[in-house]
């Protein structure tokens, strides 16, 4: 098991520093950033030195490119072009408000989408799990923005129910909070149905009913245990959809958030917030993977064996 | 009731399509056509204005008004807009599912047939490319390469591209053992024609339903980026930039957004549908699980 973890641990950190290495090369081709900041102004060329300098972008690339390295360990991550502020310091501030977001859109998704897949497997074939079904179609067919408009439309401007944007109370939570978990929430409920219905049918669960086991028990005791696994991975699957869907869902309603952040920041090239942004979120997913691999092997033990062999 | 049922099961026996999958598409070839054959119906030069006539109301609200989806803020008609949005959706979706299929394909055959080193970086390559959401590799791009059509198509690929190379190798790895393979190894064949006569043929039906179904998130990360002011640029317009362009005049001309919504919408829930049904069509062992 040591040996697994730390075989998991050195591929997360050998993948930040390849997609790194890939961001700084890539954007080191894609152009001079001073061109960019100089666009629509009329410049000399000590103008032009002065801010390369300052940027570090005089030096030869394997130079700029161990700056940045080293800089990244002492946890600076440069200037933004637009704030003219660290660009930790912009996240620094932000990074609450996303993190308040995903975490109650994911904790909705969850409380609400694997009680909706039980009761859909339990009462297969009926008008409750018709309407599942439907639901879960909508889910994958509505894209978050077109909700979050539509969300906007009818509760905030005919309504007049909820603020349509920005931060402040509770009541500005709800919109941003259902349109981000409506993705997530479906595909946990569908795979939820599925995995349980794979699970009802084997034997152990009608030797279980026949040792005269309550079918309450059977259900939340024998089958939702192994019908957790599938779905557990999924939810590795569903936070990386998470956290690209708060960018947007931020942008529809003017969240004060890391993704506002980031989209105006490519909007308006300002490379370093979008170069880091990028970077902390391929650290934060593959460290959410890593530990959803770990957990497999406390949900089942036969996977924790295997691993144990190897 | 009785001959409503018997109908749908006649059309099942005649076409073996359910009815509900056949409407999703003939009406997906429908919009899809109609809006190709836009820039013949309806010539017009997109940038071009007309400020006499701005936000309309569609004529299904007011009799009167001649055009039947209304006008936009200058005054261009939505319908042919809308055509000419969903053309471009639907061509930079297809074209970037043909990229991703192709580069897919090629990585795949190499990882599976080369093995060893070669097929250890393309598994990485492939592994580091999923541990980034999609979006922020479509808003990486953007940023530094600008935006477009072409850079919008180059995007879907490069999200793409794993789905198909991770299926390519598993099936190759498992159709390497198998005798008939083995059999034309014997015979002296050499990779490249095991591959294009025996493993490729195999896999087409099932790279097919993969692509399908991969379809309907292509035009949601095109129709995405755009709305963010990511992808598309005006004056060529897709379904994402109307939808942004309608966004802010919601209070009172709310077909300008609605009516793209809707329609992109409806776009997805057909290819997600019919891709589900092919699926189950292929793959009689998932017929039952819902």
């Amino acid at each position: 098991m040591k040996k697994y973890i730390l075989t998991r641990a050195i591929k997360v950190v050998f993948t930040v520093w390849f997609v790194w290495s890939l961001i700084f090369l890539l954007t080191r081709f894609s152009g001079d950033p001073v061109e960019w900041i100089f666009a629509d102004m009329d410049t000399t060329e000590a103008m032009i030195n002065t801010l390369k300098e300052s940027l570090g972008l005089d030096l030869p690339l394997w130079q700029q490119y161990v700056n940045s390295l080293t800089g990244l360990f002492k946890g600076d991550a440069g200037m933004s072009y637009f704030f003219s502020r660290p660009v930790t310091e912009l996240f620094a501030e932000r990074i609450g408000a996303t993190v308040s977001l995903g975490a109650g859109a994911l904790g909705l998704a969850v409380l609400i989408g694997v009680p909706m897949g039980i009761l859909a497997a339990m009462k297969r074939g009926t008008a409750y799990d018709r309407a599942c079904i439907g639901i879960t179609v909508i889910g994958h067919t509505v894209p978050n923005f077109v909700l979050g408009i539509l969300l906007i439309f009818l509760f905030a401007l005919k309504l007049r129910m909820l603020p349509s944007g920005s931060t402040g109370t509770w009541k500005h939570y709800i919109m941003p909070m259902v349109t981000l978990a409506m993705g997530p929430l479906t595909a946990i409920a569908r795979l939820t149905r599925t995995a349980l219905l794979d699970v009802i049918g084997q034997d152990y669960l009608d030797c279980a009913r026949a040792k005269g086991v309550d079918e309450k028990k059977v259900i939340f005791k024998h089958a939702l245990r192994n019908a957790l696994i599938p779905v557990v991975t999924v939810m590795a699957g569903q936070v990386n959809m998470l956290v690209g869907g708060a960018v947007i869902v931020e942008n529809v309603f003017a969240w004060p958030g890391l993704g506002t952040l980031i989209i105006k920041g490519a909007q308006r090239r300002d490379f370093p917030v979008v170069q880091y942004g990028i970077l902390m979120i391929v650290i934060f997913v593959s460290i959410v993977n890593f530990a959803v691999d770990l957990s497999y092997g406390s949900l089942d033990p036969r996977i924790r064996d295997s691993r144990d062999k190897n | 009731m009785n001959t409503k049922k018997r109908k749908k099961k006649e059309i099942k026996i005649r076409t073996g399509i359910p009815p509900s999958i056949l409407f999703l598409m003939i009406t997906f070839v429908l919009i899809v056509g109609i809006s190709f054959l836009a820039p013949i119906l309806f010539p017009t030069d997109l940038g071009a204005t007309n400020l006499r006539a701005r936000l309309l109301a569609p004529s299904f609200l007011d009799p009167s008004s001649p055009y039947l989806l209304g006008t936009d803020s200058v005054g261009r008609d939505l319908t042919v807009r809308v055509l000419y949005a969903t053309r471009m959706t639907v061509k930079i979706a297809f074209t970037g599912m043909l990229f991703a299929l192709t580069f897919g394909t090629i990585m795949g055959v190499l990882a599976g047939m080369c093995g060893g080193k070669v097929d250890l970086f393309i598994t990485f390559l492939a592994d580091t490319f999923q541990a980034v959401p999609n979006m922020f590799i479509g808003i990486f791009c953007a940023c530094f390469f600008g935006s477009g059509e072409w850079m919008i198509t180059i995007v879907i690929a490069v999200t793409g591209w794993y789905h198909y190379t991770k299926l390519i190798r598993s099936q190759i790895l498992q159709l390497k053992e198998s005798k008939y393979i083995e059999c034309s190894r014997a015979m002296g064949a050499s990779g490249l024609r095991i591959v294009v006569e025996h493993i490729l043929p195999n896999m087409a039906s099932l790279l097919i339903v993969r692509a399908t179904m991969s379809l309907s998130s292509y035009i949601l990360l095109e129709s995405t980026l755009s709305y963010l002011g990511l992808g598309i640029q005006p004056p060529l317009t897709s379904l994402g930039v109307l939808i942004s362009e309608g966004r802010d005049y919601m209070t009172n001309q709310w077909w300008l957004a609605i009516i793209p919504s809707i329609i992109m919408c409806f776009l997805i829930l057909q290819v997600s549908l019919v891709g589900d049904w092919v699926r189950d069509m292929l793959d009689p062992k998932l017929k039952n699980r819902g």
